[in-house]
């Protein structure tokens, strides 16, 4: 897929009038791996951000006491506080704790399909451009690391990698991508195929 | 910070009397792989999770790769989140092996994942009766955290790199396995006897002072610079039966202040899983 721009991508997710409801789209591919509690809801910043036409995707690495490149790669985000008035302010409110990226560098436009974690969460992740000259404090940051991945880099096909596991009984797709050294995989990188699938559909 | 290869058992109490660290049992058994998770059901040292060496710290499904393929990074990250632990918690590992089976395993996979502030109980399971510190039994239900890492399989030798690196000489390959299993007169376990070609043997038993203890590290320095001979550590290759035991000879290693050697992950039984690579058998010249 090439050629994606920012209007491509407006087409291709859900609107602002239109978070995702329900279950997340992998909830059968968890069905067996949850617990039976109800799931938090949670929220993350899908940041695309912009330079021209150069479109590319930020994400952040986790790093607490890890010392190499093997840390968390995430979107910023995290669980829905009751302060918070929706999973836009949500998401906003983790990008500027984890970052420092100010919520007027951010311009929210959609919502990908929710999705289950692993961990017990029901992810709203929302879409948004990123102003090219945004300014991070990784000073104070959460963060180890903040770093942006073109965007045709993860909608080439063949970047996209599937890897097949047995866990707690029976096979599992895990998705996953590899970029400068730094691994992409599980719910970020599901995410992403989400997005990718998306556009696709919106093509 | 803890220290970062071995520490005894008064000091994992007084650790755990600090807080923020996690105890993880990682005994098992290779005849019966029930076994360790039944043992730590049954007595375990106080709030210690259970990490299954088949089920936590592999992936079996894979072929071709050896008995103990790297777990994926989502088994390994579950298992972690499972037993709450979180970054910034140091992690302790123990067993009923002196730390080879599986102790040293868990503590390799943390280094793989970045994470250095893990450590294996020097002398296990058993140091800590001698000590005569609490015992607990029954489960442990932790609060899970969602920790996602992973495994750093750059930083493990793999067949192209070993291939390589036999070729131009390179490399010592260490292999971890009793005397009699590398020279090839008994193999209980895989189906070819024997070794890799010009691999040398260092049992893992030989880390080992009497009562299973490690030795002292200046020991362990001499006589791994002895296998050396003048060679950088990172030359060094650990290898065993199936990239479990070689982990306990990159510990004493480290331990001694040599580092950077690596494993080679597949080892013995993914070495055979082709027929068409060499085998030696009995002492080298």
């Amino acid at each position: 897929m090439t050629g994606v721009d920012s209007q491509r991508l407006r087409r291709a997710v859900r609107g602002l009038g239109d978070p995702p409801a329900g279950a997340g789209w992998n909830a059968a591919e968890l069905a067996d791996a949850l617990g039976d509690g109800p799931l938090r809801p949670a929220a993350v910043l899908v940041p695309i951000v912009l330079r021209g036409d150069e479109l590319s995707v930020l994400f952040t690495r986790r790093a607490g006491h890890l010392r190499t490149h093997a840390g968390q790669v995430s979107f910023p985000g995290g669980a829905i506080d009751a302060g918070d008035a929706d999973a836009i302010a949500a998401a906003l409110r983790e990008t500027e704790e984890e970052t420092g990226i100010l919520p007027a560098d951010v311009e929210p436009f959609g919502f990908l399909d929710g999705f289950d974690t692993v961990s017990g969460f029901h992810v709203f992740p929302v879409t948004g451009f990123v102003r090219g000259g945004y300014l991070s404090r990784m000073h104070e940051a959460e963060v180890e690391e903040i770093f942006e991945v073109p965007l045709d880099f993860l909608l080439a096909p063949a970047n996209l990698r599937l890897e097949r596991i047995d866990w707690r009984g029976r096979a599992r797709t895990i998705y996953a991508f590899e970029w400068e050294g730094r691994r992409i995989w599980g719910a970020t990188a599901a995410m992403v195929k989400n997005l990718i699938d998306r556009l696709e559909r919106s093509a | 910070m803890i220290p970062t290869t071995l520490v005894t058992a008064t000091e994992l109490a007084r650790l755990q009397a600090r807080g923020n660290v996690l105890v993880a049992d990682c005994r098992f058994d290779l005849a019966d792989a029930g076994k360790g998770e039944r043992d730590w059901a049954q007595s375990h040292i106080p709030g210690a999770i259970h990490f299954h060496l088949d089920r936590d710290l592999s992936d079996l499904s894979k072929r071709a790769l050896g008995r103990h393929p790297l777990p994926h990074d989502l088994v390994f990250s579950a298992a972690l989140a499972r037993a709450g632990w979180r970054p910034g918690f140091d992690i302790v590992a123990y067993d009923d092996a002196q730390g080879a089976l599986a102790a040293a395993r868990l503590w390799w996979l943390l280094r793989l994942a970045g994470v250095r502030n893990a450590a294996v109980l020097d002398g296990g399971w058993a140091a800590w009766r001698e000590a005569g510190l609490p015992l607990e039994s029954g489960t442990v239900a932790p609060a899970e955290s969602t920790v996602q890492l992973s495994l750093d399989r750059a930083q493990v030798v793999w067949f192209d790199e070993l291939e390589r690196r036999r070729a131009s000489g390179d490399v010592l390959l260490l292999d971890a396995r009793a005397a009699a299993r590398y020279r090839g007169e008994i193999e209980p376990i895989d189906a070819v006897a024997g070794h890799v070609p010009g691999a040398r043997n260092r049992p893992f038993a030989d880390n080992l002072q009497e009562g299973g203890r490690f030795k002292p590290r200046e020991r362990l320095r001499e006589e791994f610079e002895s296998l050396l001979g003048g060679r950088p550590a990172r030359d060094i290759v650990h290898m065993c039966g199936s990239g479990v035991t070689a982990c306990h000879n990159l510990l004493a290693m480290e331990h001694a202040g040599l580092a950077g050697s690596r494993v080679f992950a597949p080892s013995w039984s993914g070495w055979i899983s082709d027929p068409s690579r060499p085998v030696a058998t009995g002492s080298p010249p």
